[in-house]
């Protein structure tokens, strides 16, 4: 392994949830589910309709999105905390000293750190989704099995994952670039805070919404704020999912189900979006800040 | 022989405080050193300045280098040890020697095994399940199985009882020293160390006020307790600094013949810590 993976690996170490969030909420998830089918099939008298199979298909690549999107959430989160603390963490247990006592270049510490947050996070969490989605499908399987129905169809969903894997993959990509000017903001408050680092990633942007709209009384920030923070889903590319499901349930069908959430999520609208490249230049200089920061800034 | 470490006129302020003001020396390959100073004398400034860690102004190179431009090619031959245990809590020991195996081109984990090996510290642990006095000896095994041309230890075995103390300069001394590679090293403890130093610099009010080889200085100073009838004559020699040592008064000499102040009372070598105190207080007098 290299000198630079190692560095990220190391971060896994100080920071146990960045592997553990994502895993442990799968984990947390197929028990919830397994309960609640105990709970459902208990009793319930619920019996094989030959029909099933047939949404439960549909369901099972809906299945993959949800746990794709509470997954991801708990991702967020952990790489949230974890990039406030990353360069924080070092200067208050002092042991930044000993970091900077090895040949190991601002720029590299820094960077292993975002990409602690923004590669192996997202990777995690792809893993975590695609074992809970598959012992998920298993259960489902069983279950049908157990009730007299042929559950192999519902199993076996090559098309399902793939597309799902393409959704993932596609959306963590495209939530990434659009996230990056948040990352680096963390990462620059997590090197320079003395204390508070929470309060300090999220007072300064309140500030300066506050003293624009009494200085200037505008609203230029906090429209790019918003933007920023919400305007991610007017990127997506949804007429495509809204004319399949435009005649019900009926004609729909796993595969097709998934296709069309697959090509849901197209770049054309992100890229020709210039907030991506402002943000992602925005970005850059917040990481360059830290780095320049970390180098620089006489600790004593 | 080539200078390891060259300043020129060193100075550094916090504020309105100066804690380092013009200071020069020269410290050559091979030469085992103590940066000697009271508190707040510029001691760890000094360091910091050699480390890269802090701007400085005036001349400073540092294996050729300047340490605050050139940090990332300066830290390939330089390691150091900061003043107090600093490893973090949550890091294993077995992580610990992969971690740096793995990031460091100059490191020999047998070395650090092999050392590591001799001490009470497990592989399984984390350092925050160790004791201050394990912490050190990690650290330590970590620092000399790096093939480093300079090591810089600032106060290394503070906080550490004695027989820890003891041990880290013991394991210093046969396991790390040669004349290829320089050490320089401040600490408050000054007698554990004296017997290891090749020289000594002190640092007072952020300026060199001894720069000397161990030889030097046991050639040149010289230490008498004066016979009380001997005093005016002991005066008229121009000690460096004179205190009262059971009754009598001492005399510190530099540059004396020894036959000459032998006529004057008991004549022996000050220790460092007796010439320490000499030259701060001398200069402040």
């Amino acid at each position: 392994m290299n000198a630079f993976a190692y560095l990220v690996r190391r971060e896994t170490w100080e920071h146990k949830s960045l592997c553990r969030g994502p895993v442990i909420t799968a984990v947390v998830l197929i028990v919830l589910v397994l309960l609640l089918l105990f709970k459902f099939a208990a009793g319930s008298g619920l019996s094989m309709n030959m029909d099933m199979p047939h949404y439960l298909i549909v369901g099972s690549t809906f299945m993959f999105v949800v746990l794709y999107g509470i997954i991801f959430m708990v991702g967020v989160f952990v790489a949230i905390f974890y990039l406030l603390d990353s360069l924080y963490a070092e200067r208050k247990n002092r042991s930044i000293l000993f970091w900077k006592s090895l040949p190991i270049s601002d720029t590299e510490t820094v960077l292993a750190k975002l990409i602690a947050a923004t590669v192996l996070v997202p990777v995690v969490a792809l893993i975590s989704v695609v074992a809970c989605w598959l012992i998920m499908q298993l259960i489902a399987a069983v279950t049908i099995g157990l009730l007299g129905g042929n559950g192999w169809p519902v199993l076996w969903q090559p098309v399902v994952l793939f597309n799902g894997i393409a959704i993932a993959i596609k959306s963590s990509a495209g939530l990434l670039l659009w996230y990056m000017p948040i990352a680096g903001w963390l990462l620059l408050v997590s090197v320079w805070a003395r204390r508070l680092v929470f309060l300090w990633a999220v007072l300064p942007p309140v500030a300066i919404v506050f003293f624009e709209r009494w200085l200037f009384d505008s609203e230029h920030f906090v429209n790019l704020l918003g933007h920023r923070l919400v305007g991610f889903q007017t990127m997506l590319d949804d007429s495509e999912i809204r004319g399949i499901f435009h005649g019900g349930m009926d004609g729909v069908n796993g595969v097709t189900a998934s296709e069309a959430m697959n090509q849901m999520i197209s770049f054309t609208k992100l890229l020709s979006e210039p907030g991506l490249y402002g943000g992602i230049l925005v970005a850059a200089a917040f990481v360059t800040g830290a780095i320049f920061l970390r180098r620089y800034r006489d600790e004593t | 022989m080539s200078a390891i470490i060259e300043a020129r006129g060193l100075s550094k302020n916090y504020g309105k405080t100066r804690a380092l003001d013009g200071a020069s020396f020269s410290i050559e390959e091979g030469r085992i050193v103590g940066l000697i100073g009271p508190n707040g004398a510029g001691k760890t400034t000094a360091l910091k300045a050699i480390l890269g860690l802090t701007s400085f102004s005036g001349e400073l190179k540092v294996l050729g280098l300047d340490p605050y431009r050139q940090r990332n090619q300066l830290m390939q031959e330089v390691c150091f040890v900061a003043d107090v245990a600093i490893l973090p809590r949550w890091l294993k020991v077995s992580n610990a020697v992969d971690f740096m195996d793995a990031i460091h081109p100059k490191f020999d984990r047998s070395r650090a095994l092999d050392f590591l090996s001799r001490t009470d510290v497990s592989p399984a642990k984390k350092v925050g399940q160790l004791s201050k006095g394990m912490v050190t000896q990690l650290h330590l095994a970590l620092i000399m199985a790096i093939d480093a041309r300079l090591l810089v230890l600032d106060e290394p075995t503070l906080g550490l009882d004695i027989l820890y103390r003891k041990d880290f300069y013991r394991a210093l001394l046969s396991d790390y020293i040669d004349e290829k590679r320089t050490i320089l090293v401040t600490t408050h403890q000054v007698e554990e160390i004296e017997h290891i130093l090749t020289d000594l610099l002190f640092i007072n009010k952020g300026r060199i006020v001894l720069d000397a080889t161990m030889e030097a200085v046991a050639e040149n100073f010289v230490e008498v307790a004066v016979h009380p009838d001997n005093r005016e004559r002991a005066e008229s020699l121009q000690p460096v600094y004179e205190h009262q040592d059971f009754g009598r008064s001492v005399f510190l000499y530099d540059g004396i013949a020894r036959d000459k102040l032998s006529e004057l009372g008991d004549v022996r070598t000050p220790s460092v810590a007796d010439l320490f105190v000499a030259k701060v207080r001398g200069e402040a007098a």
